[in-house]
């Protein structure tokens, strides 16, 4: 019955919550690319590799897209303060100086990613990084190996200097952006990374594998730039902001589900609503004052972002990813798996079921403070969904305690005042009316 | 008096108790407004505002209560303090004070039409209490001495600075009306004995219960009039009309106490209410005994007593100990052992130390707050025990326990005053009986009759002589006590004047020239706070300020005023003396959106946090031993240095970066000198702030807000972020070899 109820009600009530990005137009989102001509001629479409091709296409297929050769010295990537591109891709260069300094400097670049901005670097053996993006990467906590190091790995080798990369032993699991290696010869950099929680492998190196300058293949200390399953050939990142960033040491990595997962078309979750509301007061929802042990329910729609850019239901399939609600003060009094309960519209008396609903229904804790639904959702791969909601537990008020009759210890003293009383009552009639009546007798 | 008995004097045919009635109510009139001018020197000077810090509790809990309903009021669950544990506001305050003008209010609106401000009714509750208060001592003198006593009573408990320091207008405070109350309810008190009337007796309990609405320290009555009670008995000065009037004002006082929703059960199981209850019983004992005598013969009365004694005594003291051991009545509270143990708040609660007014008294605090009535109040009490009637035990016991309260705390000296200013009035008003009844040298013959025959013998012999003489005599004794008390009346003014007008939250200063200089940081910085967070932001200041933000700038705070919590005034203490990264996470832990010092050193303000940082950092200690240690924060050589030779502890500790960040800047490339501690700051070893960052600093420095910064977008801790922030003015450091990083493993 609750179930029916809720769901009911979730239908009709989310008045207010408006659904943003019901359907994209896709071609108003702005990419700039910035390349080097020695690389890669982006002028002449047919010289591409098919790793780059592909990124082209995928790019003009869905954005306005600009580009930028290193030497332009015109590349502005904000107009005033706001960020004019929604995603940039960074390709291999030959110079470690670039033309545009100061607009790609890494604190614009470290500014571009706290405004949203998605950015995709891709590194090559013979490419430098220039200075401002290495920095940049380096605050993230990657570090990309310098130039002309190469990934080796003289086990998994097709008997050249490519490594052979496979699944079982490179793609790091459950990574959420790669399923699997399309292009499984790999000739490229690698990175190691720092243990910012942000950051995320998705292409580690084989046990065997190690990265050290072509033609100087010593394994040393000083010189190796990474041992065995310490480099990644590629790594992602998201930042507390949803903005995301992938490094790939080699264009030959680039796919397009590598793509789509940068530059939010993958796994981009939403928080349709957030409510909470006492059992018996549903049409009062996220009022801010509770009392103590109160009966309440919370519930969450989420949505996920479909392959042609709609939302759909986001239903969560093993119990590692389950939402967890925490009601804290200092410390969670109360950490619950949230209960799935099935698709529904985010607006109301809409027929487009493009959420998924959970809920959870418990009993305050029997303390009053100010306390918070917490949400925190972070996964690897998938778009973090955060939210807090500060609400007061007040004490029960003077009226809202049991009257003193209804609890059955109390009739004893109930009974004992009332006999007190009568007792006074027949003492003073006995002391004015009766006794009085002896005194004179004796004081005749 | 024998005259008015015998035929009733008339002045040009108006009766002469008629003219006495009209001068009384002339002379109250005078007193009630030097009362309530000499007390408007704040707002005259300043404004109407509300002074220093709890007040500002009271005022925000006034507005609360004429915002809402009585019930909502008295359920208040406030959830803008003590964030976020949230105080149930409603069952842990004193409401008689909000009441009351809450009252004032709806009957000046509703009833007189005059849509008056609350805050202008909170400004001003304590100057008109004030006069009330001198027609209580008028009254209470009266019943000890006579109306003359009682007149000059009046006018020194209205113009005494002892009192005035807690009711200048502004000081809206519990003590403001809980004075008055006191007055009365002794008052009450001392006529309900003195007649044994149940009327009054339950007078006494109805202003009793008013009393503890209003105050904490009712207890003081609470345990007073009991021990008035005990040492009548051990006086063997029993009669009915003690009995009556005790029990009637126990019983009922006692349980309409336990009507405030603070007090509750605490009648009944607190050590501190244990003595009204044991005299309560040992006065049906008494009275029993009584009763017992007077149907038994002496001597086996004699036994009788002899054996009920020792039972009871024994009985009364294995009771007590056994309960409080069971845990039935409660160990008295700290406030209470630190009355009889200066020091042991200090060892054992430094959270009720670290407050100045619980501080012992200085020595001239005494001259400085009742002038010439100190050297006169011993002189009361001597006549006092000269008569000795019961009420004067009242008198004696009252000022013999206050001298020793007044003495171990400063806050004290408000309940020492009244008697002080009663027991003045008697011995003054002793003096002038005889000096000033100059009626007496004129009317020597007239009255002969009946004058004693010793006088009438030596008056005889030579007149003119003995009139001169005692004219002279008179003449010089009261000219002196007249110059003393037109002296009195400066000093009362001045001290009101000079010490006891200011507002604390705005500051006035002397410019060299002699013209006022006002200081208004506070306000200015509070009002920022109202202007410029969001509602719901989170400030974290030392607890002092907690009413005042509350008050002033409408934010949620984290401690108050109301030390109820002493946990989580270690916690706010513990973040203001932990290095940034441990403080950060109290601040997200507490979701602080803001923090809040107060720093004095630019314009010498003493009473800033620099000055009570070895507080917090104690208070803490007491919580976490183990993470903050009081020696750290000294020197080698164990001073409290700020400059060069600060400890390193102290160097990195919140409270010194806030007080300090860019403190030196001001005097451009020399050491900062710190004009409270006079100490220099260095100017090369600048506080850097990683985790805060500046939001606002106050004209004269005195209030500094900073900003809790959020988590690093991209996942650095804020060490390293605040670095690469502030690379951005200097070139990048080129290098021509990319070097690995040493970094740890990766963990999966």
């Amino acid at each position: 019955m609750f179930g029916a109820r809720l769901s009911n009600w979730v239908i009709l009530c989310f008045i207010g919550i408006v659904c943003a990005i019901g359907t994209v137009d896709l071609k108003t989102e702005n990419a700039l690319v910035i390349y080097d001509s020695h690389f890669q001629d982006l002028t002449d479409k047919s010289s591409l590799s098919s790793p780059i091709k592909t990124l082209i296409d995928n790019l003009e297929s869905q954005y306005k897209v600009q580009y930028h050769s290193y030497e332009d010295e015109d590349i502005k990537l904000f107009y005033e303060d706001s960020p004019r591109f929604d995603h940039l891709v960074i390709l291999p260069s030959s110079k470690k100086v670039i033309a545009a300094k100061a607009a790609l400097s890494q604190h614009k670049l470290i500014d571009y990613v706290n405004q949203g901005g998605n950015v995709l670097v891709v590194g090559g053996i013979e490419a430098v990084l220039p200075d401002s993006t290495r920095g940049f990467l380096n605050q993230l906590g990657i570090y990309p190996a310098p130039k002309n190091f190469q990934l080796l790995d003289h086990f998994n080798s097709n008997g050249g200097d490519e490594v052979i990369l496979s699944d079982e032993t490179n793609l790091v699991s459950n990574n959420r952006v790669v399923k699997s290696i399309t292009n499984t010869n790999y000739k490229g950099g690698a990175a190691i990374i720092s243990n910012n929680e942000l950051l995320f492998p998705i292409i580690k190196g084989s046990p065997t594998s190690f990265t050290a300058k072509a033609g100087i293949e010593k394994v040393e200390q000083d010189t190796t730039w990474t041992f065995g399953s310490q480099g990644f050939a590629a790594v992602g990142f998201q930042a507390l902001n949803n903005a995301r960033l992938v490094w790939v040491g080699s264009e030959s990595l680039i796919t397009d589900d590598l793509i789509n997962w940068t530059f939010q078309k993958k796994h981009v979750l939403k928080l349709q609503f957030v409510q909470h509301y006492k059992n018996d007061e549903p049409e009062n929802p996220n009022h801010t004052l509770y009392r103590i042990k109160d009966q309440t329910i919370y519930t969450v729609g989420v949505s996920e972002l479909s392959e042609d850019g709609k939302w759909i239901p986001f239903e969560v399939t093993n119990d590692e990813d389950q939402l967890q609600l925490s009601f804290k003060m200092l410390d969670p009094y109360q950490r619950l798996n949230l209960l799935p309960l099935g698709p529904a519209a985010s607006i109301e008396g809409g027929s487009d079921l493009d959420t998924y609903v959970y809920y959870t229904n418990f009993t305050l804790p029997d303390h009053h403070g100010m306390f918070t639904f917490e949400l925190d959702y972070k996964r690897v791969g998938l778009s973090f969904l955060e939210d807090k909601k500060i609400v007061t537990v007040r004490h029960l008020a003077n009226d809202e305690f049991k009257r003193s009759w209804d609890i059955t210890n109390s009739w004893l003293y109930i009974a004992s005042a009332a006999l007190v009383i009568v007792a006074w009552f027949l003492f003073v009639v006995n002391y004015i009316y009766i006794s009085k009546t002896d005194d004179e007798k004796k004081n005749i | 008096m024998s005259t008015a008995k015998a035929s009733p004097l008339k002045v040009y045919g108006v009766n002469i108790e008629t003219i006495r009635l009209l001068l009384k109510v002339i002379i109250f009139i005078s007193i009630a407004g030097a009362a309530i001018s000499s007390r408007l020197f704040s707002v005259i000077r300043f404004e109407s505002i509300i002074h220093e810090f709890d007040p500002w509790f009271n005022f925000r809990a006034t507005k609360y209560l004429v915002s809402h309903s009585f019930y909502e009021f008295l359920n208040w669950f406030d959830d803008r303090t003590w964030y976020p544990l949230g105080r149930v506001t409603g069952g842990t305050l004193y409401p008689g004070l909000m009441v009351t003008s809450g009252a004032i209010w709806h009957i000046l609106r509703e009833w007189f039409s005059l849509p008056v401000d609350i805050r202008n009714i909170c400004v001003l509750l304590a100057p008109a209490f004030s006069g009330l208060t001198a027609i209580s001592t008028y009254f209470l003198t009266k019943e000890m001495k006579d109306s003359n006593a009682g007149l000059l009573a009046a006018i020194f408990m209205g113009i005494a600075p002892g009192y005035i320091s807690r009711s200048v207008a502004g000081s809206y405070d519990n003590e403001a009306i809980a004075i008055t109350l006191l007055m009365a309810t002794f008052y009450f008190w001392i006529k309900a004995m003195k007649i044994g009337s149940v009327f009054y007796g339950t007078l006494t309990a109805l202003f009793y219960f008013y009393m503890v609405s209003a105050w904490g320290g009712y207890v003081f009555i609470t345990n007073l009039i009991p021990l008035h009670v005990f040492v009548l008995l051990l006086m063997g000065r029993y009669t009915h009309r003690l009995y009556t009037a005790y029990s009637t004002w126990y019983a009922l006082g006692t349980l309409a106490s336990m009507q405030i929703p603070f007090v509750g059960f605490i009648p009944l199981r607190s050590n501190d209410h244990m003595a009204a209850l044991g005299v309560f019983g040992l006065l049906q004992l008494v009275a029993f005994g009584d009763y017992v005598k007077s149907k038994v013969p002496t001597t086996q009365f004699k036994t009788f007593l002899a054996i009920s004694l020792t039972s009871v005594i024994l009985l009364g003291v294995a009771g007590l100990v056994g309960l409080t051991a069971l845990g039935w009545i409660a160990p008295w509270g700290g406030r209470f052992y630190s009355l009889w143990d200066t020091n042991y708040a200090k060892i054992h609660i430094p959270i009720i130390a670290s407050v100045s007014e619980h501080q012992p008294t200085a020595w001239p605090a005494f001259f400085f707050d009742t002038g010439m009535l100190i050297w006169l109040f011993p002189a009361g009490v001597y006549i006092c025990f000269q008569e000795m009637r019961d009420e004067h035990v009242f008198i004696i016991i009252y000022s013999v326990l206050c001298s020793y309260f007044a003495g171990v705390m400063v806050r004290l000296m408000l309940t020492l005053t009244p008697i002080i200013c009663v027991t003045g009035a008697i011995s003054l008003s002793n003096l002038f009986d005889v000096y000033l009844n100059i009626v007496d040298v004129f009317t020597t013959k007239e009255e002969e009759v009946t004058e004693k025959s010793t006088k009438k013998n030596a008056k005889k012999s030579s007149e003119e002589k003995k009139i001169l003489l005692p004219l002279i005599t008179k003449l010089i004794v009261t000219l002196t006590f007249a110059f003393y008390l037109f002296y009195f009346v400066l000093h009362c003014t001045w001290v009101t004047n000079n010490a006891y007008s200011s507002p604390s939250v705005v500051l006035a200063s002397r410019n060299p020239d002699g013209s006022q200089n006002i200081i208004d940081d506070y306000r200015e910085a509070y009002y920022w706070l109202r202007m410029n967070t969001p509602e719901d932001s989170k400030v974290l200041a030392w607890w002092d300020y907690g009413y005042q933000i509350g008050g002033m700038a409408d934010r949620t705070t984290l401690v108050d005023n109301n030390t109820w919590n002493n946990t989580h005034i270690a916690t706010v203490g513990k973040a203001m003396s932990s290095p940034e990264d441990k403080a950060y996470e109290i601040f997200k832990k507490h979701d602080v959106d803001y923090v809040l010092v107060i720093f004095g050193g630019l314009i010498g303000f003493s009473g800033d946090d620099l000055n009570k940082f070895l507080w917090m950092v104690r208070i803490s200690e007491g919580v976490w031993p183990d993470e903050i240690r009081e020696r750290d924060f000294f020197t080698e050589k164990g001073e409290y240095k700020l400059d060069r030779e600060a400890s390193q502890t102290m160097k990195d500790s919140v409270m010194y970066k806030l007080s300090y960040y860019r403190f030196a800047e001001l005097f451009g490339g020399r050491d900062a000198p710190d004009r409270v501690r006079n100490q220099q700051i260095p100017v090369d070893q600048a506080p850097e702030l990683h985790v805060l960052e500046e939001a606002f600093t106050s004209e004269n420095f005195m209030v500094r807000i900073y900003k809790v910064k959020d988590l690093d977008n991209v996942g650095r801790d804020l060490y390293e972020a605040t670095k690469f922030e502030n690379q951005i003015s200097k070139p990048l450091k080129r290098s021509r070899v990319v070097k690995r990083p040493a970094l740890a493993l990766r963990e999966w």
